[in-house]
């Protein structure tokens, strides 16, 4: 058998006590797409980063083309013909693709000071590119004014235009409607066929079954598996992943009570000249899950400001968000939070948390109930962080640790616990397993299903489909911060809400 | 802690090194520090005296650092209240003359009291406008400071002491000073030393309790950790803002008590050797734990003794060599406690 193209061997790599990489052995095969799957923290981004020299193996190597690789820093590990996509693009605003791909060519200090840029040879150059591999991109315009879609087609271009024959996609699809994703995953397959061999960080099964030649299964930092795609169970994966049998519970779904809760009402929000939200009409009930589905950033952040801190989120609306005899939009977020509202908010570490202080105190945020004056009820929220930490299994159980020592699932269940367990009558919830392994999206998933059949109205917003379809009782569909449709659950409908998510009607 | 201790060893040794450097012998140096920090009953209560007011002011700057905010205006704040304790004072003085001592003690308080609150308004100022009109409060507490150097300077020149040739306010009703029933004062006659010194503990020490056990305390310090999350999580973060910096000013003000009533009874132009400074020294030695300042706070006061005395006994260190020590042993003992060993 040839040489392979890339060979991990033995590679280890431990934080402190935390062993994220323990003797990492497999193969990549030139040519082929290489899907690297996991729950979050099972080392994947550790081992990618070792690969392109961000990160530095405690032992072990990675052999390219059958030499050894030591890339002591990413521009080395670029000369060697790697090149990766991070999950968070690496691009800036004001300036134009083009710019950006000239940004990147090497050269020395001195030089650049007096190098002309030649701006009309690269884009003849990149519009070759570009044709050679399908991929158009209006290279004159700036970063701001491309769509996240095209964003990441100039991170790949970017790769391509520098020859890089191994690309690294770390969660490439995470920003993408599931129609930019189809043809995302298209595309893949092109650039397989002319060559290129992917690496595809993922940890949506979906995309392993549509493209991956091979799989390679991370779990708690070691290898649970490395083998061609063909013939593998979706569920099969998952359970290698989790490292139990694996089969999504269905729920059941009761209607106990469904009466409107918040009634919003023509609620509108400009900022900087644009419409985020444009009279948005729609009721939360008891009872129910209201999902709401749209591509991040078509007025679901201005949204769930408008519900919880329209004073503070220095936006303004109009309109009005009935809730009981408040109006909401003229309270501040102390206020809304004691009428019983909680709050999962989308980003977890500046929203929900206080990183740096432990489990304890950031149990305490936005529990008004554990505080008496001025003093906090440490024993009242230490027993119920302890039935919480027991009740979802958060590991370590310990909760005097830092917040930010707890790994993304088990951070999540505790912010989760919290919020449920103030015994809301209002939740609103944000992409709720964003970075969550599989075993605490389970978790998630029942308590939130929990909450509302105990009579709690939850407004849900995810960017991951199969969620909402999942726990949604009804779906309204976002897009330029219009609702575009309310679903409800018997009219729920993949393609349908794809559509509308990208604007079509 | 051993880290900590390490790194002041260390950066003792490279300060005295830097001695030898000058041509002094670096033990002499030594034992001239330390005979003058704490040699006799004296000087130790003199150091002490120094580490009162540094105490106020690093509890000053480490507050405001809780809420996320650089408080370089403690020296302005010190100012500020110090002019107007004695302000006070000397408005009692003049125009209603205590005559009785429970009177006087009445005064007296109430002219601290007074002090403090000015002190407080002075840090009011940079955290209201930091929050309404997001100005930083980096530079807005450096201009304060000079605007508070200003209006003493000013004060002093209206209250000229007739009997001084020293550029310092007329003194207040002596009946007003705390010195004949205080008992540190008792301690060490000679010196400023006083019962200001008890004041400051007591306040670190409630201030590291509330800081860490209440509901407030928290409250500024996740406003200071993470202002997103916590004014998603029903924390008023700009308020918080506002009243950590009033605190800063506050404590920064206690500064009043050891100067004026324990002590000099009048104010004295240019009567802090940067107090307000030194006090974000004090705070980061301390990583702005209330109770780790008192302790470093006696290490700068010691250092601030010490070097006076080095400008006297030797040939080539002046008094501004206490700042280089300072820098020295912030850079060293910072850097080896926050130092996480070697790097794979």
């Amino acid at each position: 058998m040839d040489t392979p193209l890339l060979e991990f061997s033995n590679i280890s790599k431990a934080y402190g006590q935390v062993h994220a990489n323990q003797n990492i052995n497999f193969q990549i095969h030139k040519g082929q797409i290489h899907a690297l799957i996991g729950e979050n923290g099972a080392g994947k981004s550790t081992l990618m980063k070792i690969l392109f020299g961000l990160e530095h193996a405690d032992s072990g190597e990675i052999r390219l083309r059958g030499e050894r690789l030591d890339a002591k820093s990413p521009i080395e590990a670029k000369k060697k013909g790697l090149g990766m996509v991070q999950q968070h693009f690496q691009l800036a605003p004001a300036l134009t693709a083009l710019d950006h791909v000239i940004l990147e060519q090497p050269h020395s200090f001195l030089g650049s000071f007096f190098e002309k840029l030649n701006r009309d040879e690269w884009r003849q150059k990149l519009e070759n590119l570009s044709e050679q591999f399908a991929m158009p991109l209006p290279w004159d315009q700036t970063v701001d004014q491309l769509s996240v879609g095209l964003q990441q087609r100039l991170e790949i271009l970017k790769l391509l235009a520098f020859d890089a024959d191994i690309l690294i996609l770390d969660e490439p699809t995470a920003v993408l409607t599931p129609q930019e994703v189809d043809a995302f995953l298209e595309r893949l397959r092109s650039l397989r066929d002319s060559g290129k061999t992917i690496i595809l960080i993922t940890h949506k099964l979906r995309e392993v079954i549509a493209v991956a030649d091979w799989v390679t299964v991370l779990r708690q930092g070691k290898v649970a598996g490395t083998f061609a795609y063909e013939g593998q169970s979706p569920h099969s994966l998952a359970s290698l992943m989790v490292g139990k049998a694996f089969s999504p519970q269905e729920f059941e779904r009761k209607h106990s009570s469904n009466e409107i809760l918040v009634r919003v009402q023509n609620l509108s929000c400009t900022s900087h000249g644009v419409r985020k939200l444009d009279r948005v009409n729609f009721e939360i009930r008891s009872g129910q899950i209201l999902g709401v589905a749209g591509v991040h950033g078509n007025g679901q952040t201005e949204l769930i400001k408008a519900l919880i801190m329209p004073k503070e989120s220095g936006l303004h609306f109009e309109g009005s968000i009935k809730y009981g005899e408040d109006d909401l939009l003229h309270l501040a977020n102390k206020d809304i939070r004691k009428l019983e509202v909680g709050l999962i908010p989308e980003d977890r570490l500046q929203q929900a948390v206080i990183p740096a202080l432990s489990a304890k105190e950031n149990y305490l945020l936005g529990r008004h109930d554990f505080f008496k004056g001025r003093w906090i009820r440490r024993h009242r929220r230490d027993k119920e962080l302890e039935e919480s930490m027991e009740e979802f299994d958060v590991r370590p159980r310990n909760a005097d640790l830092p917040f930010a020592s707890f790994s993304g699932g088990n951070q999540q269940k505790i912010v989760v616990a919290r919020e449920v367990n103030r015994e809301p009558n209002l939740l609103v919830v944000a992409e709720p397993t964003r970075g969550v392994d599989i075993g605490a999206i389970e978790a998630i998933h029942a308590s939130l299903i929990a909450t509302r059949d105990a009579g709690v109205g939850v407004l849900l917003v995810s960017s991951e489909l199969e969620e909402l379809l999942r726990l949604s009782d009804r779906i309204i569909v976002m897009s330029k911060g219009q609702i575009k449709a309310t679903l409800l659950r018997e009219e729920f409908d993949v393609e349908r809400i794809g559509c509308l998510m990208g604007g079509e009607a | 802690m051993k880290r900590a201790l390490l790194g002041f060893v260390v950066g003792m040794t490279v300060c005295l090194s830097l001695t030898w450097f000058a041509g002094e012998n670096p033990f002499h140096v030594l034992s001239v520090l330390f005979k003058s920090a704490f040699g006799s009953w004296d000087d130790l209560a003199l150091t002490l005296f120094y580490t009162t007011s540094l105490i106020f002011t690093g509890l000053s700057v480490s507050i405001a650092f809780h809420a996320g905010l650089f408080n370089i205006g403690a020296e302005g704040q010190l100012n500020i209240a110090t002019v107007v304790t004695t302000g006070v004072g000397l408005f009692f003085t003049f125009w209603f003359p205590p005559t009785h001592v429970a009177v006087a003690l009445i005064y007296s308080v109430a002219s601290v009291l007074a002090g403090l609150l000015a002190g407080g308004f002075w840090g009011f100022l940079p955290g209201y406008f930091k929050v309404k009109r997001d100005a930083h409060e980096v530079i807005l507490t450096m201009m304060l400071n000079f605007v508070a150097a200003g209006l003493a300077a000013s004060f002093v020149t209206n209250n000229q002491n007739p009997n001084s040739q020293n550029p310092e306010s007329s003194p207040v009703s002596p009946l007003m000073s705390w010195q004949p029933w205080d008992p540190l004062h008792k301690l060490a006659p000679d010196t400023p030393f006083n019962i200001s010194f008890l004041f400051a503990v007591a306040a670190a020490l409630i201030l590291g309790v509330l800081l860490y056990k209440s509901r407030w305390g928290f409250e500024i310090r996740s406003t200071g950790l993470n202002e997103e999350a916590a004014q998603m999580n029903s924390i008023p973060a700009p308020k918080v803002k506002i009243l950590a910096m009033c605190l800063a000013g506050l404590f920064a003000g206690g500064v009043a008590l050891n100067e004026i009533f324990g002590a000099h009874m009048k104010y004295r132009l240019g009567f802090s050797p940067e107090y307000g400074f030194i006090g974000i020294a004090v705070a980061l030695l301390a990583r702005n734990h209330p109770w780790a300042i008192l302790l470093s706070a006696f290490l700068f006061g010691a250092l601030q003794k010490g070097a006076g005395d080095l400008d006297l006994e030797t040939n080539a260190i002046t008094r501004d060599f206490a700042k280089v020590m300072q820098a020295i042993l912030i850079l060293s003992v910072s850097s080896f406690s926050l130092w996480k060993g070697k790097k794979k």
